[in-house]
């Protein structure tokens, strides 16, 4: 069968670029999701993750790249002259601006989906228990980064929310949040999204994991709304396996996690429809994302987290070069 | 096959529903949870035709299993034919016949034997028929118990034959005590006969139901399920009744009142509702049936009562004469003219005691007089030399401790002839007082006859009353659980006596040390009491206690002879007598003793009374003699009650408020329906087949289990 998602594709053009294509051959040298979920602490499954990222990016050509990066410029007109650095000034006689590392640093903002559809699950560990461990091991990667990171986490509504801080604390902090049981009701990406809106004023990096199973349609407006904010969006995609094969096996009557809904259901009939509409609802997401220039990663839940770290630091090089060129 | 309760047959129809499941299309049983159907299109459920057949056996055994719960819910049974053979069991039918006062009007007690023969007539030849006549209490003239033991072709004819026994009475009507004893006497033939009480009575009454009947004794009557009340009510062609009732008539006899100015009675007269005279005429008459004196008229209107004065009775007059009223069973209204006499009780203690040290003391304050005799209560010196008493002008004498050999010669001989003599032991036995065990063991050698060993008792405080004989006269009225409390009544001091032959004596009443208090002995004619210790506030609280007036008043009657005033005797009350008296009817015949109804040749002794004591019931109006020695000592009345005259009928719906359970009257076809089915759950019960039908639904279902396990394993 035609597998529908070219996911590897850009990882393997990642790959290529960080030079660890040895790494994404072999399909060993990926953490074993379900030996990963297997760890309790979830602060130990990032850790994991994370360092198991870093000891291959350190055997990669590109070491000593690092984003703790403060510079000095030249003092221009128009420069706050409050911010020369006065004992560079004494020791090179030349007026030079500080650039501060608050200012360099990021805000990363990690929307997590905790709705009811999340809590689905055809393997050992739901999307939820996915979208948690990719969720921490995003934020502990991006503390390690001196990135201030926040959470927010929502179902219909804002559930929780955690302001982005860099801090002693502050991961666990979002560990304790993430492992916050919710009683899940239906998905709403269109309030949190505004929510958030509203409190992040400052340009941030908002990485939202999801299962994004509403109508395109419906993301577009308050995602353009962040995106004219100047926030850098990046959507996590988390699927079941079972959710992109429709692997059923026999005629069941299935209940809408969310609605409650009852539909009997032919997977042998009804599977190749399925897989139909769920393409073109991803192509859809794909293109919008693409229109609003939002970065896209589609997970399944027994891919690797590390998969995500690789689109994220893709994203940055990117980020950064565009940066650079305006 | 017939059907106890066919209706639940229809339970059958539950079959319906595994026939409907089965045909239902199958719906999948896997039920799973998605994350999201937004990708999913509805599919219609599969059915194939091979499910169906597969599930053949099942639906059979679940329609079977339905089936057979229905048909053993509808309690079958086989063999009608042998059921319509059996023979079937009769109805237990119990008629009471009316036989009171008031059946006397119109010919009413022909009417009602003529009913019950048409009833008894009406029966089925299975049908047991017992006959008992009633007034104020149950008699058999058929009774159940004999009833049962006849042949069913001559039940009929002995049931007839028993209403020749029947006969009016004077008696009033107590229909709830008669039910009762009906009930009870029914209840106790189908309790032992029918195992499960599966079969019924009927108690059919044939009454005027007045409203004057009485019902308490139903109050409290559990009434039984299986037996049903049906009222046969005769009716009189005259509904309206009066009667005149003399009012205290005792006290008009007394000299006081009979002044020139108050030389008049006063009579009520009752006029009943429906009543159509308004004037009556009243008059004293003779024992020829002749006015005496002047008639008076009384305007009484129906539905009242009117009190009106007429002059007194004359010796020569023997009772009241109403006129008027369309009934006259009870316009006879009889009278007893009543003697004053006067009597003594004289009391034997040293003067030289004071007030409060004295016996006679108390006994003058108690109301020992009557309106008819007038007491008086004498003090004399021990050792007087004054002459003794007759018994008949001074019937009892109180001596105290203080005894000289002359009183004791006295007191004898006094006894002897007839008196009542209570001996008081009031003084303590002490070398200071004089008093020694001896003096009072001579006392009682020579009283009693007998010997009694008397000390003085050791008590640290005070003695109690125990031991009291309630039943006997002198306590009897203090017997209700209000009055029996005698702990308030301390003895500071007593003699404890020991009768050598105790069972010469009766004790009344004991110490709490075991020793008589008050005990009692026959003494040739005369009766002795003695009192071993004293009623005055040194010796104890008796005489302060509030039962000291009871118990003196009636030591005083039983002394005196006393008996019931005159005027106050109804029709159906006992009279009492005892051995040296006879009562004379009003027809000059003496009357026998009556125990349970049987008369007995030997006089009635009741081991209660030291006097042995006669009873016999009164059962017709007119004036009675009690002669005592030859010598007319009481002449008493004796009138019908006086809710006999309450003849107006009474609603049915009477008995139902107190529990009754009524029998529906226009229904025989019922009645036979319920034998029916009486006899068609006898039947079923006997065979059972439910029980074997609901241990084969069971064998359904546990097949039905098996298959189905079966068949999800091997799937």
């Amino acid at each position: 069968m035609k597998q529908p998602f070219a996911r590897t594709e850009p990882m393997e053009r990642h790959a290529s670029k960080f030079g660890i294509e040895s790494k994404l051959k072999s399909a060993d040298s990926w953490i074993d999701m379900s030996a990963l979920m297997r760890i309790k602490d979830m602060q130990l499954r990032a850790k994991s993750v994370v360092d198991g990222f870093h000891n291959g990016l350190h055997r990669s050509p590109l070491h000593g790249f690092s984003v703790e990066f403060s510079e000095y410029r030249p003092f221009s007109e128009g420069d706050d002259p409050r911010s020369i650095d006065w004992k560079l000034y004494a020791r090179s006689d030349r007026f030079y601006i500080k650039k501060f590392e608050d200012e360099t640093n990021r805000r990363c903002y990690i929307v997590v989906d905790q709705s009811k559809s999340m809590e689905y699950r055809s393997i050992e560990y739901s999307k939820m228990d996915y979208a948690r461990t990719l969720s921490a091991t995003l934020a502990y990667y991006l503390t390690l980064q001196r990135d201030a990171v926040g959470v927010l986490t929502f179902e219909q509504d804002v559930t929780e929310f955690l302001a982005a801080r860099y801090r002693p604390g502050q991961m666990k902090r979002i560990l304790s949040l993430l492992e916050k049981s919710t009683q899940g009701t239906s998905t709403d990406l269109r309030k949190p999204l505004a929510h958030l809106a509203e409190i992040v004023r400052h340009r941030s990096l908002i990485l939202i994991v999801s299962d994004f199973l509403v109508p395109p349609e419906s993301l577009r407006e308050p995602l353009s709304f962040l995106r004219a904010r100047h926030h850098e969006i990046m959507l996590l995609r988390v699927c079941d396996p079972c959710e992109i094969t429709l692997s059923l096996k026999n005629p069941a009557m299935l209940t809408d996690v969310e609605t409650g809904q009852e539909m009997h259901i032919d997977p042998e009939k009804a599977r190749e429809r399925y897989q139909q509409k769920f393409r073109q609802h991803e192509s859809e997401l794909v293109q919008m994302c693409a229109q609003l220039g939002i970065s896209w990663t589609s997970l399944v839940s027994t891919d690797s987290v590390e998969h995500a770290l690789f689109d994220l630091l893709y994203r940055q090089q990117g980020g950064k070069k565009r940066e650079s060129r305006r | 096959m017939n059907f106890l309760t066919p209706l639940y047959a229809l339970a059958a129809l539950a079959i319906a529903a595994p026939i409907l499941f089965h045909l239902v299309r199958k719906r999948p049983k896997d039920r799973q949870v998605f994350s999201s159907l937004m990708f999913l299109e509805p599919a219609a459920p599969r059915l194939t035709q091979q499910s169906r057949v597969d599930h053949w056996l099942l639906l059979a055994l679940r329609v079977a299993a339905i089936a057979m719960l229905a048909v053993a819910f509808s309690r079958p049974y086989w063999n009608i034919a042998s059921l319509a053979e059996a023979p079937t069991l009769g109805l237990r039918r119990v008629f009471l016949l009316d036989c009171s006062a008031s059946m006397r009007r119109d010919g009413m007690m022909e009417q009602a034997k003529s009913k019950i023969k048409d009833l008894i007539e009406q029966s089925r030849i299975t049908d047991t028929i017992a006959v008992y006549a009633f007034d104020q209490s149950l008699r058999p003239l058929l009774p159940i118990e004999e009833a049962t033991q006849v042949l069913p072709s001559q039940r009929q004819l002995l049931a007839v034959d028993s209403l020749k026994k029947a006969a009016l009475t004077w008696n009033r009507t107590d229909l709830g005590l008669a039910l009762v004893q009906a009930t009870d006497a029914l209840h106790a033939q189908i309790s032992s006969i029918d195992e499960g009480g599966a079969g019924s009575g009927e108690i059919v009454i044939v009454t005027d139901l007045q409203s004057g009947m009485t019902l308490d004794a139903l109050a409290n009557y559990a009434w039984p399920p299986n037996t049903r009340v049906r009222i046969e009510r005769i009716e009189s062609g005259t509904p309206g009744n009066a009667n005149a009732t003399l009012l205290n008539a005792t006290s008009s006899q007394e000299p006081e009142t009979m002044s020139a100015d108050s030389n008049q009675v006063r009579v009520r007269v009752s006029n009943s509702p429906k009543s159509n005279a308004n004037e009556f005429q009243l008059s004293w008459r003779n024992a020829k049936d002749e006015i005496v004196g002047t008639e008076s008229r009384a305007s009484v209107p129906s539905g009242s009562n009117a009190v009106t004065a007429m002059p007194a009775p004359s010796a020569e007059a023997l009772y009241l004469k109403l006129i008027g009223d369309s009934t006259d069973f009870d316009n006879k209204y009889y009278v007893a003219t009543q003697q004053s006499s006067s009597c003594s009780v004289l009391v034997m203690e040293p003067k030289s005691r004071e007030r409060e040290d004295s016996l006679g003391y108390f006994v003058a304050q108690i109301p020992l007089s009557t309106p008819t005799r007038i007491v008086h209560v004498e003090t004399r010196e021990p050792d007087s030399e004054a002459q003794w008493p007759s018994p008949s002008t001074t019937p009892w004498i109180i001596v105290a401790s203080e005894l000289k050999d002359r009183d004791l010669t006295g007191l004898s001989a006094y006894l002897e002839q007839g008196g009542s003599v209570l001996w008081v032991m009031d003084q303590s036995i002490s070398e200071d007082a004089g008093f020694t065990s001896e003096d009072y063991q001579k006392a009682f050698a020579d009283i009693a006859g007998t010997a009694v060993a008397v000390t003085e008792a050791k008590s640290k405080d005070y003695s109690m009353l125990q031991r009291i004989d309630f039943r006997h006269p002198v306590f009897a009225d203090l017997a209700d659980a209000r009055f029996n409390d005698f702990t308030k009544i301390r003895f500071w001091s007593h003699r404890t006596l020991l009768p050598s032959e105790s069972s010469l004596w009766k004790i009344l009443a004991s110490f709490d040390d075991g020793s008589p208090a008050l005990l009692s002995k026959e003494k040739g004619k005369g009766l002795l009491w003695v009192l071993a210790a004293g009623w005055q506030p040194n010796q104890s609280q008796l005489a302060l206690s509030s039962k000291f007036v009871p118990i003196v008043s009636n030591l005083f009657r039983i002394a005196a002879h006393d008996v019931q005033d005159a005027n106050t005797y109804y029709v159906g009350d006992e009279v009492i007598w005892d051995d040296q008296e006879r009562i004379v009817d009003p027809m000059g015949k003496t009357m026998q003793s009556v125990v349970n109804g049987d008369t007995i040749s030997e006089k009635n002794t009741s081991e209660d009374v030291n006097r042995k004591m006669n009873r016999c019931p009164l059962s017709e109006p007119g004036i009675y003699q009690r002669w005592r020695e030859d010598k007319m000592v009481q002449t008493f009345a004796v009138n019908l009650n006086e809710s006999e005259s309450l003849v107006l009928p009474a609603d049915s719906e009477c008995l139902e408020r107190l529990g009754v359970n009524m029998a529906d009257l226009n229904s025989p076809e019922r009645a036979m329906q319920k034998q029916r089915q009486l006899q068609a759950i006898e039947l079923e019960a006997q065979q059972g087949w439910w029980r074997w039908l609901v241990i084969g639904v069971l064998g359904l279902a546990g097949t039905e289990s098996a298959v189905c396990i079966i068949r999800s394993r091997s799937k």
